[in-house]
């Protein structure tokens, strides 16, 4: 148990390790592999390439790696909790909602940390208030209809997000819509470090949960008689989940889905133990985002393209493939 | 010696329906009691009150002396495992992994088996007949294969009180026989407590050390095979002609269906 664990992290980790090598490596010229390691080494004397590297592509690779990592573990709680594979945050309308706050947050005015990132917070409560309401009381974690909830949630909040922005003619919303898709673009290293002390503690507690995720994918009642206290539970994981969820909309935007797509495929190699399944949904998120932000900034001949058109691109074909898949 | 289980003037409401009325009965420690009555006579709510999934309204449940309230889910289900009639198994655990389950109560906080569990769920596997199934996917398995898991996952939780509502209804008749023979081996060897909610009257009647008849959520007989396998009684609260004789195999009622051609018959002559 332990040593599998062990093995899955090594194997993610160096596979993460790659893929943000791959990242520092790529620019707008190509791939500069031999200075990366020249700089990493400490012995560049190129300062230009220096700056390039450490104040530019390093944030900015660690910032997608967050990112992914985030979402990804998110999906995967969303699916154990809400017993539907097909679950995820941007699905569920909890990334719109937060998007709708951090909108409202920009356009009060306030810092990116903390404001915008309470407003995003405050957001994605209130969505999931909202779903709770929809799919109605006793049990809010009825899979079918709360997921239909979700997508009536998303549409709303896709709504109120297109008025807000066409009502606003606003100059701080002038990359909003860029934003909406997924920025990596404006990241430094102070955001990147805020947004770390957010989520990594957020992954801390949902690792050692865990095992009751486990425990709640046979039920409710299941998982109360093996000792698991489901009110408790519940709430601590969605609240830990909606937190770390806000950060990275309120920093990156709405992303989509990275959290569908590396839980299911992760599964699929892994096995469904949640044990195993949330370092490595945190590594193989990381790596498969600073993979998709790599593509984003080095395919179009000019400028860059919003990373979610990339994991949308990617995920969503090889969604629907594992789906047909998996139903044979 | 201490009642296993002592419910008092327990009374359960669902949306204003009463369910349970003033039901009140002990089970002594290391017996096998079995629950019978018709179809919505409150027999599955009342198994649920006493594992404490529904919140108690009215009246008082003690398991082992303490108040059920008393318990936290985790010192609950280190007491007491709970077979439910079925389980929606949405994601591919294979049988190891949903019988390793049953370890959680006793794990520490990031929850990670140690040999010695592994070992317990070994048994646990091999007793319930579902080893060679060890690394099947559950949801690949027949609904009786999925039953037994279910079993093991209830045996290794090591529980002194065992809570079953139907268990036999999906299993064909070596595996109901060889089941109740397991749930008697446990009650003998272990001193397991055994609850089970059960269509079966002659099973029933046959194993059980104490019977308890419901009838719309009241308490309709409480005592040995003998005092509630009556059939006036039982013609009473299910609502249709019954004959009740005497098993070959010994001193234990049982209870024949009459077919309603036969009835027609007897009333021409």
């Amino acid at each position: 148990m332990i040593r599998r664990l062990l093995l899955v992290t090594l194997v993610l980790g160096l596979l993460l390790t790659a893929a943000i090598c791959l990242g520092l490596a790529a620019g707008s010229t190509g791939f500069e592999f031999f200075e990366i390691f020249k700089t990493l080494g400490g012995g560049a004397e190129n300062s230009l390439m220096n700056d390039i590297i450490w104040r530019l592509r390093f944030p900015r690779v660690l910032l997608a790696a967050l990112l992914g990592a985030t979402l990804s573990l998110g999906g995967m709680v969303f699916q154990a909790l809400l017993r539907n594979p097909l679950a995820e945050p941007y699905i569920l309308g909890i990334s719109g909602g937060s998007a709708i706050g951090a909108i409202i947050g920009i356009l009060l005015g306030l810092a990116r940390f903390p404001g915008v990132w309470l407003a995003a917070f405050a957001g994605s409560l209130a969505t999931l208030a909202m779903l709770y309401i929809m799919a109605s009381g006793r049990t809010m974690l009825r899979g079918n209809s709360l997921l239909l909830s979700g997508v009536m949630v998303n549409a709303f909040c896709s709504a109120v997000i297109l008025f807000l922005v066409s009502m606003a003619q606003d100059n701080r919303l002038h990359n909003i819509i860029f934003w909406l898709m997924g920025d990596l673009a404006a990241a430094t290293n102070d955001k990147v470090l805020a947004l770390a002390l957010t989520v990594i503690p957020c992954f801390g507690v949902i690792f050692a949960r865990s095992n009751a995720l486990n425990l709640l994918t046979l039920g409710n009642d299941m998982a109360r008689s093996m000792g698991v206290s489901i009110k408790a539970v519940t709430s601590l994981l969605l609240i830990v989940t909606s937190l770390m969820i806000s950060a990275t909309v309120s920093y990156c935007g709405l992303v989509g889905f990275v959290g569908l797509v590396i839980p299911h495929m992760l599964r699929l190699i892994l096995g469904p133990d949640h044990r195993i399944l949330a370092p490595a949904a945190i590594l193989g998120g990381a790596a498969f985002m600073v993979i998709c932000d790599m593509l984003a900034r080095t395919l179009p001949s000019q400028g860059e393209m919003p990373v979610g058109v990339i994991t949308a691109l990617i995920g969503a074909p090889l969604f629907v493939y594992l789906l047909r898949k998996s139903n044979k | 010696m201490q009642p296993a289980i002592a419910v008092q003037n327990l009374t359960h409401d669902f949306d204003g329906q009463p369910v349970l009325q003033d039901v009140a009965f002990e089970v002594e420690a290391g017996r096998f009691f079995i629950i019978i009555g018709p179809n919505g006579s409150g027999k599955t709510t009342l198994l649920k009150l006493l594992v404490g999934l529904l919140p108690l309204t009215r009246g008082k449940i003690d398991l082992l002396s303490h108040d059920i309230t008393r318990y936290s889910a985790r010192s609950l289900a280190r007491q007491i495992a709970y077979v439910p009639q079925s389980v929606p198994v949405e994601f591919p655990f294979s049988v190891t992994q949903i019988v390793l389950m049953g370890r959680a109560p006793h794990l520490g906080l990031l929850g990670f088996e140690g040999e010695e569990d592994i070992e317990i769920a070994h048994k646990a596997m091999a007793i319930t007949g579902v080893d060679h199934l060890a690394r099947r996917r559950l949801d690949q398995l027949s609904g009786g294969e999925q039953q037994r898991v279910f079993i093991a996952r209830a045996i290794c939780q090591q529980p002194r009180i065992l809570l079953l509502d139907e268990p036999t209804a999906a299993l064909d008749l070596s595996y109901q026989v060889r089941l109740m023979d397991l749930m008697e081996r446990l009650k003998n060897e272990q001193g397991v407590t055994v609850v089970m909610v059960s269509h079966d009257l002659n099973m029933a009647a046959m194993y059980a050390d104490r019977l308890l008849l419901l009838s719309k959520g009241k308490v309709a007989r409480l005592g040995t095979p003998e005092q509630v396998i009556d059939f006036a009684l039982l013609e009473k609260v299910y609502g249709c002609t019954l004959l009740v004789d005497e098993s070959p195999l010994g001193k234990y009622p049982r209870v024949h269906l009459v077919p309603k051609r036969y009835l027609d018959e007897y009333m021409d002559r």
